[in-house]
């Protein structure tokens, strides 16, 4: 079932790219900032890995891309939060551009469904990424205020 | 306001409308405005600009304008020309006050106009950016171009639509109301039909929502006050930057394919399994997550699983997320705020999806297909609140980092005790080491088993260096003490080389070899490391006494090059000064010798 799904999203992909690039100021103000080639290439490796995951679904392989596409958000100086709803949104135009191209019925709400829980479980990731970052922080940050270390000095 | 036969439709009590404007979250003032007479059938929104008060100013005054030039020319003009003609008055007024006044000169605002002459025809007027949607059968459809350079450049065909994306005057308007004393205004005509609902925004809408979830939120209310207020959150919770208006009309009622399956069905079908999704949550233990530790069991279960359960239901009649959002917003944000950790409430919704989805899956018993969609539904109502849980995780690395910053910055003031201290002590210690006789044994055997290792021509140098550094360290000698070791050391120097650097080398390569012969003895590893320590010092200090010595021998050369330069400078002065006279003086013998011939 996932290797149809697959193909259903492999005849999309196209008109996944061309959502995400057209809606690209709509997914974050900092994407305006960015080359359109830039851009369209970031978008293609997005929805390459969403059409990897569903030939073959791996934890490990979605946790490996939303760690990096998170690493690459963060880098372009998005927030986590707006990171987080970056994810999302891609997510959602991925699903609505679909919606628009497939006839409806229920074979086309199956593959609406998988991709729906494909971008559950990748906010799902961003989120648990971000819980792994605050817990390091948290460990990082003295236990004593300031006051309290020149008196122990 | 009596009610004219030309703007207003006979039919007006079919149509249902709402506005709603808001400052949002980062502006301190809205400088929109917007205008809702569903008598009238009559509905503006503006998008004030031009500084403080400025923005206000204009859209207000605008909107003023346009009211009562509509009112008055109901009986003069057709519905189309009265529409065009308001906007220009208010663009005129509102040009002629900021000319007035100096404090108001240069703003301007947008304008988006509606007018209903009849309940299935829509006139719409706009200069700038604040834009009209149409939503039909569920698709949403843009009706108005944004009067921007770029725009208008693309329009022209000089810039094509991939380069206006990117372009860094893609949001300066070509075109507003009260820039110029006249204005031109685009009108436009819209056949309606029957649940058709139209949208006016400003651009603090359409900027910080996107058209998918604008068309999700105005397809899935239930009524336009609801999408209004709907559409606000939305903007919001896509950043708020800005002043965010809208304005909902709706003829009949909205519908779209998916929603309405799930708003008819989904919802029903979820509600009545209220009984299955409690059962799946009280079985996973949800009455006793910590999120609800104060709680009774029961009064948890009801809480988190019930307060759920309701949320989602309203969710799934609306076809939004709102009421998931504002559940798990307030749930989380306290348990965060209590300095909670991430894993009970992942746990939390954990078995909450894991409850909903048995419903979903008891609902495909029955209709495969709408439990397939019921599915979708909670999923993306659950990402939401995943969106939600980020969300507050996002803030709390805020605070986090904030915190480190702010220790990192006040541990680093120069009063810290180690900052004063230096990496390498280059000075003894002023009290003497308890040096034991092991220590002192060892001392003077790895003082004479480095002398031996060390031959060549230089011996006398580096055995004296050995001796003077075991003198320091076994008996602890001052500052004078080493300062008379080093300059003999100097002396030494002058004897072999006429050069500083062999007796550098020599320093180090006496302290490798004094270091290595202790560290070689059978000694018992207190008494090594002790001497290890103290020779290291000692070592230290000799370099240390020596360098300055060396500083001393130099300075009193330093010192007459210092002179030398002077006089030399002295005299180059002078000879410049005798040159200049000679000069004179050939210039003189000359003219004398002229006279003379």
């Amino acid at each position: 079932m996932e290797n149809s799904h697959a193909e259903i999203f492999s005849s999309l992909r196209i008109v996944m790219i061309d959502t995400l690039v057209e809606s690209h100021h709509s997914i974050d103000d900092a994407f305006g900032t960015l080359p359109l080639g830039m851009i369209r290439g970031q978008f293609k490796t997005v929805v390459d890995q969403m059409h990897k995951y569903l030939q073959s679904p791996s934890p490990a392989h979605l946790y490996q891309s939303v760690s990096t596409w998170t690493a690459t958000l963060l880098g372009v100086g998005l927030s986590p939060r707006s990171v987080l709803r970056t994810v999302v949104t891609m997510g959602d135009l991925v699903v609505q551009a679909a919606k628009r191209e497939l006839p409806s019925g229920p074979a086309t709400n199956l593959f609406l469904r998988e991709l729906v829980r494909l971008n559950f479980n990748a906010a799902r990731e961003v989120v648990a990424i971000f819980n792994d970052e605050l817990e390091e922080q948290r460990a990082g940050v003295p236990s004593i205020t300031p006051g309290e270390a020149k008196h122990a000095n | 306001m009596p009610t004219s036969p030309r703007v207003m439709t006979d039919r007006a009590l079919e149509v249902d409308a709402s506005g709603k404007t808001d400052v949002g979250l980062l502006r301190s003032e809205n400088q929109d405005c917007i205008f809702v007479d569903q008598a009238q059938g009559f509905y503006v929104v503006l998008d004030g600009m031009g500084g403080h008060q400025g923005g206000a100013t204009a859209s207000r005054v605008a909107r003023d304008v346009m009211v009562e030039t509509i009112a008055q020319g109901r009986e003069t003009w057709p519905p189309g020309k009265l529409l065009v003609e308001a906007c220009k008055a208010a663009g005129s007024a509102v040009h002629l006050q900021a000319r007035a006044d100096r404090e108001l000169h240069g703003m301007g605002t947008t304008v988006v106009a509606l007018a209903m002459p009849r309940v299935n025809q829509a006139l719409i007027a706009h200069v700038g950016d604040s834009r009209a949607y149409l939503l039909r059968k569920g698709r949403l459809r843009r009706l108005t171009a944004d009067h921007t350079i770029v725009a208008e450049l693309v329009s022209a065909g000089k810039l094509t639509p991939e380069q206006a994306i990117d372009h860094p005057h893609a949001s300066v308007l070509s075109r507003n109301l009260g820039g110029l004393q006249t204005t031109e205004v685009d009108l436009l005509e819209v056949e309606l039909e029957e649940a058709d609902r139209l949208l006016l925004c400003s651009d603090g809408l359409n900027g910080y929502a996107t058209r998918n979830a604008i068309e999700q939120v105005l397809s899935g209310a239930a009524t336009p006050e609801e999408a209004t207020t709907d559409l606000i959150e939305l903007a919001k919770r896509g950043g708020g930057g800005d002043n965010i208006s809208a304005v909902v009309v709706e003829i009949g009622r909205a519908s779209s394919e998916l929603p309405e399956t799930i708003e008819e069905t989904g919802a029903g079908a979820w509600w009545s399994r209220r009984p299955l999704f409690m059962e799946v949550c009280r079985s996973m233990g949800l009455g006793t997550s910590p999120l609800a530790s104060s709680l009774t069991e029961a009064d948890a279960l009801d809480l988190l699983g019930g307060s759920f359960c309701e949320a989602m239901y309203l969710d799934l009649e609306g076809t939004t997320g709102i009421h998931i959002w504002t559940y798990a917003d307030s749930l989380v944000k306290a348990w965060f705020e209590r300095d909670g950790r991430y894993g009970p409430v992942k746990e939390l919704f954990d078995v909450l999806r894991a409850a909903a989805l048995s419903v979903a899956k008891d609902v495909s018993r029955s209709d495969e297909d709408l439990g397939v969609c019921l599915e979708i539904a909670l999923l993306r109502a659950l990402i939401v609140g995943e969106m939600v849980v980020g969300g507050q995780i996002s803030e709390c690395i805020k605070v986090a980092n904030e915190t480190f910053a702010s220790r990192r910055v006040t541990t680093d003031l120069p009063d810290a005790t180690f900052a004063n201290v230096a990496t390498v002590p280059f000075s003894p210690t002023e009290s003497p080491m308890p040096v034991g006789p092991e220590v002192n044994k060892c001392l003077a055997d790895g003082a004479g088993a480095a002398k031996e290792q060390l031959g060549g021509d230089e011996y006398l140098m580096l055995h004296a260096i050995i001796d003077a550094a075991h003198s320091s360290a076994s008996e602890f000698c001052g500052e004078a003490d080493m300062s008379a070791a080093a300059i003999d050391l100097y002396g030494t120097r002058l004897l072999t080389e006429q050069e500083i650097n062999p007796l550098l080398d020599g320093l180090e390569t006496a302290r490798v070899a004094h270091l290595a012969a202790v560290d070689a003895l059978q000694v018992s590893p207190v008494a090594r490391a002790t001497a290890l320590c103290a020779l290291a010092l000692a070592h230290q200090s000799l370099f240390h006494a020596f360098a300055l010595v060396a500083v001393d021998a130099g300075k009193p050369t330093t010192d007459r090059l210092r002179e030398m330069n002077a006089s030399t400078s002295l005299m180059r002065a002078r000879l410049e000064r005798n040159e200049q006279h000679l000069a004179h003086f050939e210039v003189d013998i000359d003219t004398v010798e002229d006279l003379q011939s």
